[in-house]
C-alpha cells in the first residue's frame, strides 16, 4: 500500500520537478492531453448508443433466446480479451479501408470496440437496479412500454449509466497498445503514445506521466462520486 | 417486463436489430483475426511460438505469485480488519492505482531501474513490475468478493466468542477462497495481456520478449499478408486462448460460492 502511494506521489512530484527545470515541456504535454481527452470523448460517444441499446435489450426486452445467450457469452469473452487483440482487429480493419490508417477516427473506433462490452454490461446492471415496482406503477397508470423505458427506467438509471461513461473515459485515457496497432506513428498521438515514444529520462516523459496519473486520480474520484449516492 | 405490447414492438425490433448487427460485426472481425492466426500456425512452425509463450507464462506467473498475496492482504485488511475510516481510504488508493495506464508503470519501472543501476531487466524484474501493476486489480476484486460475505456469518462467529481476527481467518476467508482465487486469475490474465509496460522494458533494458511485446514491436515491420505478419496473429490466438481459459477457469467456482447461492435464493 505504501509503495503504491509512494508510486503515485513520486510520479506527480517527478513531473512537477522536471516542469520546474524545463517549463517548455508543459506545452506539448498539454496539447497531447487535449488530444487524449478528444479521442476518449469520441470513443465513448461512439460506444454509448450501441452499448446502451445492447444493455437495454438484455436488461428489459430480450428473452432467453439463442441470440441473447450468444451475445452474452461473446460479451463475456470480449471483456476478458487483452487490448492488443482488439488492436490487431483494428489493424485488419485499417488494412481494408486504408483511408482510416493513422486517423483519430480509427483510434476512436478501436477504443469504442474495447469499451463497448464494459459499457453495455455496466448499463445493464444500472438498468436492472431500477425497482420493478416503479415500472409496474407506470404501466398500471396506462404508460406504454416505450414511455416507461424513456420516462422511468432510463432517468432512474442515469446515474449508474453516467458512472459507466466515466469508467469508459478512464479506460480510454489509459489505453496505448491498440492505438499503436492502427496508427504506428500517429500525427494525433494521445498522451499515452507520446509518453511511449519519449525517452524515459526526458522532462517531457516525466510531465506526461504526471499528467496521466492526475487524470487517473480525477476519473476515479468522479466515478466514486457517481457511484456513492 | 417482456412480452411487449403491440404498439411497442418497434422498440424491441430496433434493439434486437442493433444487437444482431453488433454481434455479426464483431463475429466478422473475430473471424478475420482467427483466420490469419490459423494461417500463421500453418505457415510457420508452431514451435516458433514457444519462446514468447514461455516468456509470457513466466512473467505473468511471477507477477501473480508476487502480486496476489499482497493484494489479498490489502483486501482482507480493507474489508475486515481496518477501522471504518481506513477501509474507504485503502479502496480509494487502490482505485487510483488500478486506473494508472500501463505505459506509466513502464515509464516508472525504467526510471527506478536506472536509479538502482540495473541495466538488464530479467524475467523476474519484469514479473515484479507486473506484480505491482496487478496488485490493485486483484485487491479490488478480492474486496468485492469479501464484501459478499453475509453479515450474519460474521455475527454468528462473533456471537460464539471469536475475535475479529479469528472470524476473518477461520470463517470469512475460507468461505470466500473461490472469489479470491478468481481475483488472482483475473490478475494473471491482466499480467499476460499487458503490452506497453513489458514492451518498454524489453526495448530499453533487454527484458523478455513476451507475446504482447513481440506483437506491438513487429507489427509495423512485418509486411501485410506475409507469414511473419500471420505469425503475430497466431501469437494473439495463443493470448486469446490463455486469457479466456484463465477467466473460464475462474468463473464456474465463483458462481457456486456460498454467498452467491445465498443471494440467488433471495
Amino acid at each position: 500500500m505504501l509503495a503504491l502511494v509512494a508510486l503515485v506521489a513520486g510520479l506527480l512530484l517527478g513531473g512537477a520537478l522536471s516542469l520546474r527545470a524545463q517549463p517548455a515541456a508543459l506545452g506539448p504535454a498539454l496539447h497531447a492531453l487535449g488530444r487524449t481527452v478528444r479521442l476518449a470523448a469520441l470513443a465513448t460517444a461512439l460506444a454509448l448508443a450501441p452499448g446502451l441499446s445492447l444493455g437495454l435489450w438484455l436488461a428489459r426486452v430480450a428473452d432467453d433466446s439463442i441470440l441473447s445467450r450468444a451475445v452474452r457469452s461473446a460479451r463475456a469473452a470480449a471483456t476478458a480479451l487483452p487490448a492488443v487483440v482488439f488492436g490487431l482487429a483494428g489493424w485488419v480493419l485499417v488494412g481494408v479501408s486504408t483511408g482510416l490508417r493513422g486517423t483519430t477516427l480509427a483510434m476512436a473506433l478501436v477504443l469504442a470496440a474495447i469499451n463497448l462490452p464494459w459499457l453495455s454490461s455496466l448499463a445493464e446492471g444500472a438498468l436492472r437496479a431500477v425497482p420493478a415496482e416503479l415500472e409496474e406503477a407506470s404501466l398500471a397508470l396506462g404508460g406504454s412500454q416505450v414511455a416507461t423505458i424513456f420516462r422511468v427506467t432510463l432517468p432512474l438509471a442515469a446515474r449508474g449509466i453516467l458512472a459507466a461513461v466515466v469508467l469508459c473515459l478512464g479506460r480510454s485515457f489509459a489505453e496505448c497498445a491498440p492505438l499503436l496497432c492502427v496508427a504506428p506513428v500517429p500525427a494525433e498521438a494521445p498522451l499515452t503514445v507520446t509518453l511511449w515514444l519519449a525517452p524515459a529520462d526526458s522532462a517531457e516523459a516525466a510531465v506526461g506521466a504526471a499528467l496521466l496519473a492526475a487524470l487517473a486520480l480525477a476519473t476515479s474520484a468522479a466515478g466514486r462520486r457517481l457511484r456513492s449516492p | 417486463m417482456s412480452p411487449l405490447g403491440v404498439g411497442d414492438r418497434w422498440l424491441a425490433r430496433a434493439l434486437r436489430a442493433c444487437a444482431t448487427l453488433l454481434f455479426t460485426g464483431s463475429a466478422v472481425l473475430a473471424a478475420a483475426v482467427l483466420a490469419r492466426g490459423v494461417l500463421g500456425l500453418i505457415e510457420n512452425n508452431p514451435r516458433d511460438l514457444l519462446p514468447a509463450t514461455r516468456a509470457t507464462l513466466a512473467c505473468a506467473g511471477f507477477a501473480t505469485l508476487l502480486g496476489a498475496l499482497p493484494g489479498f492482504a490489502a483486501a482482507v485488511y480493507s474489508a475486515e480488519l481496518a477501522p471504518e475510516a481506513w477501509r474507504v481510504r485503502v479502496v480509494r488508493v487502490l482505485e487510483v492505482c488500478a486506473a494508472l495506464p500501463g505505459v506509466v508503470f513502464g515509464f516508472a519501472a525504467l526510471r527506478v531501474l536506472r536509479v538502482l543501476g540495473v541495466t538488464h531487466a530479467t524475467t523476474l524484474i519484469t514479473g515484479l513490475v507486473l506484480a505491482v501493476m496487478i496488485l490493485p486489480t486483484v485487491a479490488l476484486l478480492s474486496v468485492a468478493a469479501l464484501r459478499c460475505a453475509p453479515e450474519s456469518l460474521r455475527e454468528a462467529s462473533e456471537a460464539l466468542g471469536a475475535s475479529v481476527w479469528q472470524t476473518t481467518w477461520r470463517v470469512v476467508v475460507p468461505a470466500h477462497w473461490r472469489g479470491l482465487a478468481a481475483a488472482g486469475c483475473s490478475g494473471f490474465a491482466r499480467a499476460a495481456g499487458e503490452t506497453v509496460a513489458v514492451q518498454l522494458l524489453a526495448a530499453h533494458s533487454g527484458g523478455p520478449h513476451t507475446l504482447t511485446s513481440r506483437i506491438i514491436d513487429e507489427l509495423p515491420r512485418a509486411p501485410p499478408s506475409s507469414s511473419w505478419n500471420h505469425s503475430l496473429f497466431a501469437m494473439s490466438l495463443v493470448l486469446l486462448i490463455l486469457s479466456t481459459g484463465v477467466v473460464l477457469l475462474a468463473r464456474p467456482p465463483a458462481r457456486s460460492s456460498p454467498s452467491d447461492e445465498a443471494s440467488s435464493r433471495r
